[in-house]
């Protein structure tokens, strides 16, 4: 999930009716939040669309603009946004003052490029129009605008100013899920292990990784990539505090050997829920659902493909408090640990696995 | 034909624990390239690792524990723990046995302590890790203190104490004897751990030769831990200036209160010629000692390291005595380098402290320890607070040498570093180690099992098995991950190896 501005800086207008204000307008921001759509002037004082009570008056307002992406101050062309683009939430701020006039029987409409245009709900006001999102899902992709304004949309010698859309997207590509475990209960120490979801064609590219050896499960450990700054955790306390818990992509382990970081094949992401994080939830016991814990997932970009985070499915972290002061037992075959939230309790559980690997090739 | 014709067996007869170093295809036939859980039997053999049990039976075991020492009591042979809270408080335990704990102290904030056992009574500094530019630098607490324990269950009290305090009466008393003349009287409070105060209440009185001195209103200590108070005094001032703590006090011969709550003190004759033993030192005493990151004892001196307001300087007490450390003339300033003081311990004689990559060594010359002289034995290597490995129940070195954790490795320590290090066969796992964590490795040496074990920073325990040697080339090497992780380690009772385990 990541933010998005989409900022006009031009606009055309085109009408299907009668009249003939069909012409291009040149509409320049006084700023970047700005757009500023007047007909054939550059201040907005001349009427844009002259609507009428008419049916057959209807027409078209195409922005042309550049979207910022999380935050940023460096706009992105549109040949330069993510792959799988997908506008999930967008709010359209329209502050004409007493020149905008909503009419109840108005209809907005709003597309990308040349997608099938839907319907967005808009509420009515006699001084300016905020028409608010959710945007229907099935938009997606590339940058221009349209706003198809039905029958009475404009009245009179009127237009467009302060035109400011935001909203929320996300990547296909970057789309998440977990993998493993197969159940959603866990406990510190446990490794979770994620996988992309969508066609493997969007996969994140992760040909820039750069590693440092592979790990006993035979995943590579990441230095640095150029997708994936790393995995937050995050929980709400009693208080209604969010918490956090950041892991960095050092710490997670790629399933290179599958994927070969052939973007063609889904990426596999596996990390281990830290100790420290059992800590930090166990320093605050106000949490809610007490020794399981609702702990959701976030993979962050790093900015290179993709800035924003993707969202996974909740996962119940189930607090082990196995401290403790124990003893090496001799010959003993099981090891006995302690469970330290009440009611107190000791469990055996095997040895974790044995193994050697030997110095043949295979071995 | 199957591939196989003519193909000669390769017999792996010997098993000799990990191998890593260099390319992994390099790995000796006899060795392995990685694992984890397997323990050596005999010279040659493996098998899965010794399961773990728990090792306290009581209603509300220990958790979180942070760091385990063991402490050979007068009496038992028992460990001593810290756990922290979920509140951040540190809080001390003895454990006695399996169902015996008792808390013994609690401090905010404490992370970690260090711990020197003496004549049956526990030492305790706490301190915690600071960050120091991005070092992780551990030293002692601020505004707190070093603790002493008397091992019996009662509340550990900080160690050393200040002079007692109100005015006594001075009168001359039955017939007796003085050397007569202006004398400074005084008295000075003995602790149950045997501290004494610096001279307090001091009066001045003229005494008469053929009269002893009987002293009134002789003021209890305020703290229940004093368990006698001495009467010291000055030899005859002939010409006295007025200031009452500027001479020298003698401890009086068979003068003493043997309790704290006696008021007087009667009939004390002596001669100046009786007054022998010195205690103008007690004044120069710190009345409470600053928390450090070190403790350990050399020559039957307690050595505390590593303060809050001074990682370079070391306090070194007087013989026997503990508690008592001088201000002016017991301490050592370690040429000061930006480093903290990480550890010290006692060799062959000798006096080695390290700081994180330096070993200096000082030498007992039978004067005051200001007078030591440094010796720099290693400009490149030194160790962690945890960092040298300690044997059985001495807390310190072995017969001959030291294992000490060195950002080159394991190594063993005889006065100077021998190499190639001890786990010269694993560097590349120890290369991995994070250094700042350093502070997170602890050890031990089991020679009953001629077994060294090593928590790691990532909190499994590596341990080296040198049945075939204490070399690098014949110890063998193994790993035991645990579901919980490990962070500290002692050895209880001669053999038994005993874990501890934190929440994260």
């Amino acid at each position: 999930m990541g933010t998005f501005k989409f900022k006009p800086f031009a606009v055309f207008t085109r009408d299907n009716g009668s009249e003939n204000w069909g012409q291009q307008a040149v509409a320049y921001p006084a700023s970047d939040a700005q757009c500023v759509a007047g007909a054939n002037n550059t201040n907005g004082a001349a009427e844009l669309y002259h609507g009428n009570t008419t049916a057959a008056s209807t027409g078209k307002l195409v922005f042309l603009g550049r979207w910022y992406l999380d935050g940023s101050s460096t706009p992105l062309d549109i040949n330069s946004l993510p792959n799988g683009f997908i506008v999930n939430s967008a709010t359209f701020t329209i502050k004409g003052g007493n020149q905008w006039i909503a009419r109840p029987g108005d209809h907005y409409y709003v597309t990308f490029a040349n997608r099938v245009e839907e319907e967005i709900p808009h509420a009515a006001s006699s001084t300016y129009t905020v028409i608010i999102s959710p945007v229907p899902s099935s938009l997606a992709v590339d940058a221009l605008l349209v706003l198809r304004l039905d029958k009475t949309a404009v009245d009179g010698n009127q237009g467009f100013y302060n035109l400011i859309i935001d909203g929320t997207y996300s990547l296909w590509s970057f789309t998440y899920a977990i993998d493993t475990p197969t159940v959603n209960t866990i406990g510190p120490s446990n490794k979770v292990r994620l996988t992309s979801t969508y066609p493997a064609a969007n996969a994140l590219n992760l040909n820039g990784i750069v590693t440092n050896g592979i790990d006993n499960n035979g995943n590579y450990n990441a230095l640095s990539d150029t997708g994936i700054a790393g995995i937050g955790l995050t929980w709400i306390n009693l208080a209604g505090v969010t918490k956090y818990y950041f892991i960095p992509i050092r710490y997670i382990g790629i399933d290179a050997v599958k994927a070969g970081f052939d973007p063609i094949t889904p990426v596999l992401l596996e990390f281990e829920i830290p100790p420290a994080l059992a800590l930090l939830i166990w320093q605050d016991p106000t949490i809610p659902g007490w020794p399981n814990v609702l702990v959701t997932p976030y993979i962050y970009g790093d900015g290179t493909q993709f800035s924003g985070w993707v969202a996974l499915t909740p996962l119940t972290l189930t607090l082990v408090d196995a401290s403790g002061v124990y003893k090496l037992v001799k010959d003993k075959t099981n090891d006995t640990l302690y469970n330290q939230i009440a009611p107190i309790s000791t469990s055996n559980v095997k040895i974790p696995n044995p193994f050697i690997k030997t110095g043949f090739i295979g071995g | 034909m199957s591939d196989y014709r003519d193909h000669i067996p390769i017999v792996i007869s010997d098993f000799n624990g990990l191998w890593d170093r260099g390319d992994r295809d390099n790995t000796p036939l006899d060795h392995f390239s990685d694992g984890e859980n397997f323990k050596f039997k005999g010279s040659n053999s493996i098998s899965t690792r010794d399961g773990i049990g728990i090792s306290q039976d009581v209603v509300l075991p220990l958790t979180n524990v942070k760091r385990i020492y063991n402490y050979p009591t007068n009496t038992a042979n028992t460990l001593i723990a810290l756990v922290v809270t979920a509140a951040g408080d540190g809080k001390i335990y003895h454990i006695v046995n399996l169902t015996t704990v008792y808390l013994i102290l609690t401090i905010t904030g404490m992370t970690d302590f260090a711990f020197a056992h003496y004549a049956g009574r526990g030492y305790i500094s706490p301190f915690k890790t600071f960050d120091v530019g991005g070092l992780n630098v551990e030293k002692g607490l601020q505004n707190e203190f070093l603790y002493v324990y008397a091992g019996d269950g009662t509340a550990a009290r900080k160690a050393a104490g200040s002079p007692m305090s109100g005015a006594m009466t001075i009168a001359n008393g039955a017939a007796g004897h003085t050397d007569a003349g202006l004398h400074i009287f005084a008295f000075v409070s003995e602790s149950i751990s045997g501290y004494l105060s610096a001279p307090g209440q001091n009066k001045s009185f003229t005494t008469l030769p053929l009269s002893s001195v009987s002293f009134g209103t002789v003021q209890a200590s305020g703290s229940s831990l004093i368990a006698k108070r001495h009467l010291v005094a000055t030899k005859v001032i002939t010409n006295f200036n007025g200031d009452l703590n500027g001479y020298p006090f003698y401890f009086v011969p068979g003068a003493t209160i043997a309790n704290n709550t006696d008021a007087f003190l009667n009939d004390i004759s002596f001669y100046d010629q009786d007054l022998l033993e010195d205690a103008s030192h007690l004044t120069d005493n710190y009345s409470e000692i600053p928390a450090g990151a070190a403790l350990s004892l050399y020559h039957e001196r307690l050595c505390l390291s590593t303060t809050y307001n001074n990682i370079s300087l070391i306090l070194v007490s007087s013989p026997g005595e503990p508690e008592a450390i001088s201000q002016i003339d017991g301490l050592i300033d370690v040429i000061p380098d930006g480093n903290p003081i990480t550890n010290h311990a006692e060799l062959r004689d000798i006096f080695y402290v390290t700081k994180r990559s330096k070993t200096v060594a000082y030498a007992d010359n039978d004067d005051v320890p200001s007078s030591w002289l440094p010796n720099s034995v290693d400009n490149s290597l030194g160790t962690s607070v945890h960092g040298i490995a300690t044997v059985l129940d001495s807390g310190s070195s072995n017969v001959d040498y030291l294992f000490v954790a060195t950002y080159q490795g394991i190594s063993l320590f005889n006065g100077r570093y021998i190499t190639p290090e001890l786990s010269w066969k694993i560097d590349n796992i120890w290369g991995n180690l994070f250094r700042n964590d350093f502070r997170l490795i602890q050890m031990v040496n089991a020679p009953i099992q001629k077994e060294l074990y090593c928590v790691m920073t990532d909190r499994r325990l590596l341990v080296g098995n040198y049945t075939n040697g204490m070399d690098p080339r014949k110890i063998c090497w193994t790993v035991y991950r645990f579901d919980q992780g490990v962070n500290t380690i002692a050895i209880h009772n001669i053999d038994e190896i005993i874990l501890g385990s934190d929440i994260g």
